[in-house]
Formats: C-alpha cells, sequence, structure tokens
C-alpha cells in the first residue's frame, strides 16, 4: 500500500530535477528545497530579500496544493550562499513564519542557478 | 483648517482607519480630503512585498494638490519591515516643506513595525516635512480601535485645531 503522497504545484517552478515538490506522509509534508524563481517568468529576482520572498511565495504554493499553509509548518531549513545575508534573509522570513518553526541555518558553498537562498520545510496538513 | 490623509491600502484596513481619522476630524469641523494610492488589484500579496522589497517605482498619476493643506496625514500598512511601494514612491515624490504631518501605519504580526515607522519618518523629513505624531494600530482589530485612536488624535491635538 502506498503510503506516500506527491505534491506538485502549478504555482511553484518546476522541479529542475527528478523530485516532486513534496512529499504527504500521513499528516506530515515534507518540502524540497524551493529556491527563488518566479515560476511565472523562469527568472530570479536580484538580491537576498527578494530572492527569500519568492521562495517563501514558492513554498506557500506547495503547501496550499497539500492543504497546508505557511503557518502549519514546523522545521525549515535555510540555506545560504553567502552568511553574510542573514539578517536580510531573516527580517523577510520573521514576516511570514510567525509561529516561529524550528530552524537549521547552514551557510553553503555553492546553489542551483547560482541562487543566495534555498529552503526547505516540514509542514502539518491540518 | 483644511487637512488631508494620504494613504496606502490593499486589504482595506488602512482605508477604514483613515476614514476613522476622516470622521474624527470632521467632527472638529476640519475640512477633509481622502486619496487613497493606487494599487493594482491583480497583484497578489507576495506582488506587492516583491515590489517593496525592490523598491520599485509605482506610477502615480493625479495626486493631491498640497498647497493649501495646512495638515497632512500619511498611512499605509507595514510590509516586510517597510512601507509599501507606492507610499515609498509616493513620498519620493513629494515636497512636505514647512507642512505639518502624522504618519501612521497598520500591521499584521507587528515585526518590523518600528523600523517601517522610522524609515516612513526619516523619508517624510527628507523631504522637509515636519512629523507632529506616529501611531499605528493592528489592523486585523481597526474597526475595534475606533476609542483608542481617537484618545490618540486628541492627545496629539490639545487644543483645538
Amino acid at each position: 500500500m502506498k503510503v506516500h503522497k506527491q505534491i506538485n504545484s502549478d504555482k511553484a517552478p518546476k522541479a529542475l530535477g527528478p523530485y516532486s515538490h513534496a512529499m504527504v506522509v500521513g499528516s506530515f509534508l515534507f518540502s524540497s528545497g524551493q529556491i527563488g524563481i518566479d515560476p511565472k517568468t523562469g527568472l530570479i529576482p536580484e538580491g537576498i530579500e527578494a530572492q527569500t520572498l519568492q521562495v517563501i511565495q514558492n513554498l506557500s504554493s506547495v503547501l496550499e496544493e497539500a492543504g497546508s499553509s505557511l503557518r502549519n509548518v514546523v522545521k525549515t531549513t535555510v540555506f545560504l550562499l553567502n552568511m553574510d545575508d542573514f539578517s536580510a534573509m531573516n527580517r523577510i522570513y520573521a514576516d511570514f513564519f510567525t509561529e516561529k518553526p524550528a530552524r537549521s541555518t547552514v551557510g553553503v558553498k555553492s546553489l542551483p542557478r547560482n541562487v543566495l537562498v534555498e529552503i526547505e520545510c516540514i509542514a502539518l496538513i491540518p | 483648517m483644511n487637512a488631508l490623509i494620504v494613504y496606502f491600502s490593499f486589504s482595506g484596513r488602512t482605508e477604514r482607519l483613515s476614514s476613522m481619522i476622516a470622521q474624527w476630524l470632521q467632527k472638529k469641523s476640519v475640512s477633509v480630503e481622502l486619496f487613497r494610492l493606487p494599487y493594482n488589484p491583480d497583484n497578489s500579496f507576495f506582488k506587492n512585498c516583491l515590489e517593496t522589497v525592490q523598491k520599485k517605482n509605482i506610477s502615480l498619476t493625479d495626486l493631491p494638490d498640497l498647497s493649501e493643506k495646512k495638515l497632512l496625514f500619511l498611512g499605509c500598512p507595514v510590509w516586510v519591515f517597510d512601507i509599501p511601494a507606492a507610499m515609498r514612491t509616493y513620498l519620493e515624490e513629494s515636497d512636505f516643506s514647512g507642512k505639518e504631518l502624522i504618519l501612521f501605519t497598520t500591521y499584521g504580526s507587528g515585526k518590523g513595525k518600528e523600523r517601517a515607522m522610522a524609515i516612513f519618518k526619516e523619508m517624510v523629513e527628507s523631504r522637509g516635512g515636519i512629523v507632529i505624531g506616529t501611531f499605528d494600530v493592528r489592523g486585523r482589530i481597526v474597526a475595534d480601535e475606533k476609542d483608542r485612536v481617537h484618545a490618540i488624535l486628541n492627545s496629539l491635538f490639545k487644543e483645538e485645531v
């Protein structure tokens, strides 16, 4: 018996590889990492604030596709190309993840499409 | 006295607060005009926030004449720790020299409201405005805050307006 369900949203950028936007197992959603690609244009906005916002919008679209929302996120992982961007990323992040989910933030050597930030999440589906 | 309230509203909460202020002024026999800065209803909230963080210029036309206005109120929501792009554009295109202004914001989570108001105030002052008061109201409960808003306005105008 299949115990998981693939989630893909038309409102989030198409996956860049062999993965789903998210998988749902029971009442939990496990998302892939989202980067700041605008799904309508395929473009990536400039700057850490704009990219963080686009990432959160993409995550929000994936969550909504599964019947969840940013308010139901219980854990995030934030990948930053440059830890000097932490404050700017955090300012945007804090405005949307108002329930303060658990979070890990790591600096990485490189990210797909040379973006500045990637975020993945685990959420409850109410 | 002539007063003008210029506001940006997306959800309608700042518009409600602006109307509340206008009603208070009218009760004080102040002639008041309201002007809502334009917004694109097809834009999602996220798109608006993106324009805000990117500090995009918004096309503004038919802006009200400030020359005869003694008192100005400017209001907008707090978005991503900042003021919306339309209000930023309006401030950049305005000259408030010698005008007295009161600034107000509505907010959701409340995160960043101090930063947004600091930006708001600094921009108005950089355009020659004299900020005589600021206040903020939680957007979700604007309708229930009439007494508090009136109390704030009463404290700002101890003398007759």
